[in-house]
């Protein structure tokens, strides 16, 4: 899909967004050099991640940096769907239009007024998202191309596409005809797959209905027949043995514990034999330098990302093994220390 | 005691504190939102000082000379009283966009 065009103001408005979060950034890693030289440094830092937070909290809460970095980062939060929202609205003529072309064609988004989400997402504003990832009639666009493409691929290090490509090309074969993407969203994990598996047939789940209609345009707009559909990725409703490979790309850590081994589970049950699970997520936090860690635990517990410690804390290998997979292989793929994306990947027996 | 002073009510303004410690993260936002619109501003100057060279006109005496219309004194009111209420719903501890 064509790069977003905004006018004036929210071109600069989420420009500035993005500015915002990366002097946050900036900020954090003064703090993090100031606790790495402290004498506090040289004792292991707590595995609790509470005490952990008191610890480094002692060491460097009162740094203005500290704080100036949680203001920028608090305000960025509570603002920036506001801001891509607004810097659509003052498009929407334009834009609406040209999206709406793009609802019919070889992608289709089978609709189900009788599905109820579960609970844990239906009363989470993931993200900080206000009222939630369905708030607004193109949600999709909002988040999937002007918060992705115009605000987040500048924070964030590394290429956020590139990484998605990384995790589909990390699939053990090339000769999928049936590919199962959980979480699939406004579709940009779809694209990768796509690129990646252009023979395959892709069906993509995800319970935001706004989040799918983007996706069915997107795949619309490079004439590719994906099948799209609100389901749980825990309960898919497939029948079993239905697909070659079952993948997904930072879906886990929006999920508790259990949702998670309910999902492996779903996802061994719909895969035919000899078929492969790629997942992808955020990188384990035992794996991560400690302070690492930490920043990551403080950026979740304040940017809506309420299971990410829950979830970055569980063992995926293990939680595969138990859910019956075998050749089972779990790690980051990414640049070190931090490694991200984290892909954790098994097959069915058979 | 001067005569007057027992009629006159005065505040000691420079020992007066109106805002108070719970209201100071709203404080830093507001001053964020303001940063965001001096920026947004600042940004659509370059782009306006850059459209105009590329056709070979020179406005800057012009802009600093200019006298408002009656018409675009009214717009420039409306734009002034959107970015006042953008800064106080930002005081406030609300969202802002």
């Amino acid at each position: 899909m064509e790069s977003p065009k905004l006018a004036q103001r929210g071109r600069a408005a989420i420009n500035f967004q993005a500015g915002i979060g990366i002097a946050a950034g900036r900020l954090m890693n003064e703090c993090e050099r100031t606790f790495l030289a402290s004498p506090a440094a040289n004792a292991p830092l707590p595995e609790d991640l509470d005490e952990r937070h008191e610890a480094v909290s002692a060491v460097i809460g009162d740094m203005p940096a500290y704080k100036l970095q949680a203001l920028l980062s608090e305000w960025r939060g509570r603002s920036h769907g506001a801001v891509a929202l607004a810097a659509f609205e003052d498009v929407r003529e334009t834009i609406a239009p040209q999206l709406q072309a793009l609802d019919d064609g070889p992608s289709t988004l089978e609709s189900d007024a009788d599905f109820t989400p579960p609970a844990y997402w239906a009363e989470t504003e993931f993200h900080r998202t206000a009222g939630g990832w369905d708030a607004s009639d193109f949600n999709g666009y909002v988040h999937g191309e002007l918060l992705h493409k115009l605000m987040l691929a500048k924070m964030f290090s590394g290429d956020i596409f590139a990484q998605r490509r990384a995790v589909a090309q990390a699939a053990p074969r090339r000769d999928y005809k049936r590919i199962l993407e959980l979480g699939a969203s406004s579709g940009h994990f779809t694209i990768a797959l796509d690129e990646t598996f252009p023979e395959a047939e892709i069906t993509g789940i995800d319970l935001s209905p706004r989040m799918l209609e983007h996706a069915k345009r997107v795949g619309n707009s490079r004439g590719t027949d994906w099948r799209l559909a609100v389901r749980a990725a825990e309960d898919t409703g497939f029948a079993d043995a239905s697909f070659d490979l079952v993948a997904s790309f930072n879906l886990f850590h929006e999920l508790s514990p259990p949702v998670i081994e309910a999902v492996l589970a779903e996802a061994f049950r719909v895969l035919a034999p000899g078929g492969d699970m790629i997942m992808s997520d955020v990188p384990r936090f035992a794996e991560l330098p400690p302070l690492t860690a930490w920043r990551f635990d403080q950026i979740a517990k304040w940017g809506g990302e309420p299971f990410w410690r829950a979830s970055a804390c569980m063992d995926l290998g293990a939680a595969a093994r138990a859910a019956g997979f075998v050749d089972v292989t779990a790690g980051g793929i990414g640049a070190a220390p931090i490694r991200h994306p984290y892909v954790l990947a098994g097959r069915k027996p058979g | 005691m001067a005569d007057y002073a027992q009629y006159a009510v005065a505040g000691d303004s420079k020992a007066r504190r109106i805002l108070t410690v719970d209201q100071l993260d709203a404080l830093g936002e507001a001053i964020l939102a303001l940063t965001s619109e001096v920026w947004i501003l600042t940004d659509r100057q370059m782009v306006l000082e850059e459209v105009l060279k590329s056709t070979g006109l020179d406005v800057t005496a012009a802009v600093d000379m200019f006298v408002p219309s009656a018409e675009f004194e009214k717009r420039l009111d409306a734009k002034r009283d959107k970015l006042i209420a953008s800064i106080m719903t930002a005081l406030q501890g609300q969202s802002i966009a």
